[in-house]
């Protein structure tokens, strides 16, 4: 009765979609399969909590799912999910955002506590060119929406410019600005890190 | 001669390797002396690699499982996509309930006989803006699991209906649950 299909990593997303689409549920599991790490890396630092990263990666496969017609092959499937996946974790940082307003103190993050210890600001941290993890995503959680997006998806996930472009729905220029900007910001935002450094090396 | 401003506009492109030679060189040579702009690319390259280099994490073990429990929870309560008899067999079904699975299956294949009736799918609109279709869809279908609101303006209301739908699916699972005994 079970058909036991094997499925080359070859085969492309776009046809294991059309696939799933006819209704094939081992299509669906393969590309869950490729997809599930980097959108959960992507969806984390959108959001900073792992927990709610989880769950909205769960819900944009559940949407994939429970939508899947609405995919056409004009575009990839990976634009298709980021899309998605992008959109939910927005909505959660807008979730987030009111119920701070409400409920000021009861907001905790379920994360460690990005406050940056003093033995941490030393220029080493910046001149080996690798920041900590939690200093660079607590920059990232003070970018604004629009610019985090663009940022995520070109310095972590590494997409080409032409791919954000799709993913978000706006003009390549666009695309490029934010990124500029963003850099920027991120930049003027980790100056500490490299202040001590200039100094020392005179 | 162009001011700090207008260079900084390139540094990105710069730190990409995308702007044309003759640009590039025009950077360099202002880079060349001027300092501030120096360390201000110097400071978003060495930021750009702490990025690519940031700790990868993979989902947790029981992902799968959730997830089809979730799909299956869904498609108990309704359904916005087709479905087909085959559904399940695909899938090792976890313990949760595999008579509660046997019922869905034979519900399912009532439903699907006329798949057009349950499909929002097959409109024109354009590929890209589909997850703001599905808001739309979604908001009408009795079965969204978290619904997610898309504008600031339904948002607070959909926080209520939140708790409410999860509210309902515990009570979903309680009776999947019950039908396995
Ligand atoms: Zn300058």
């Amino acid at each position: 009765m079970k058909k036991e299909t094997l499925r080359a990593d070859k085969v492309t997303d776009e046809t294991l979609i059309a696939q799933f689409q006819q209704g094939d549920v081992q299509a669906f599991d393969v590309l869950v399969r490729r997809y599930k790490d980097q959108l959960l890396n992507y969806v984390y630092r959108f959001v900073n909590n792992r927990v709610d990263a989880e769950d909205i990666v769960q819900e944009t496969f559940l949407r994939v799912f429970k939508n899947k017609h609405y995919y056409k092959e004009i575009a990839k499937f990976s634009t298709w999910v980021y899309t998605i996946a992008g959109n939910l974790a927005k909505t959660e940082l807008r979730r987030r955002k009111r119920r701070k307003i409400f409920s000021v103190s009861n907001f905790v993050n379920d994360e460690r506590d990005f406050d940056i210890p003093d033995g941490e600001r030393t220029p080493d941290q910046a001149v080996d060119g690798s920041i900590k993890d939690s200093i660079i995503q607590q920059a990232i959680d003070k970018l604004p929406p629009k610019f985090k997006e663009v940022i995520l998806l070109r310095d972590v996930q590494g997409f080409a410019y032409e791919e954000i472009s799709q993913i978000l729905n706006i003009p390549l220029g666009t695309v490029k600005s934010r990124v500029n900007r963003g850099r920027l910001k991120l930049q003027e935002d980790l100056k500490f890190l490299f202040e001590n450094d200039n100094h020392s090396k005179g | 001669m162009r001011h700090c401003n207008n260079y900084e506009e390139l540094f990105s492109s710069y730190i990409d390797g995308e702007l044309a030679l003759s640009a590039q060189k025009d950077l360099e040579a202002h880079l060349d002396g001027c300092p501030g702009c120096r360390e201000t690319v110097g400071r978003m390259q060495t930021i750009r690699q702490s990025m690519t280099n940031l700790s990868a994490l993979t989902v947790s073990a029981d992902f799968d499982h959730k997830l089809h429990q979730r799909i299956s929870q869904a498609n108990s309560t309704g359904s916005s996509g087709s479905l087909f008899p085959d559904f399940f067999s695909g899938w090792k079904m976890p313990a949760v309930g595999f008579a509660a699975v046997l019922a869905l299956v034979s519900f399912f294949t009532l439903i699907d006989l006329n798949p057009d009736s349950v499909n929002i799918s097959d409109t024109d609109k354009p590929i890209l803006s589909a997850p703001a279709i599905q808001e739309d869809a979604v908001t009408e279908t009795p079965n969204q699991l978290y619904a997610m609101p898309q504008n600031e303006a339904t948002a607070a209301e959909q926080d209520s209906t939140n708790e409410r739908i999860k509210e309902e699916l515990k009570k979903n699972l309680d009776i999947v649950n019950d039908g396995q005994r």
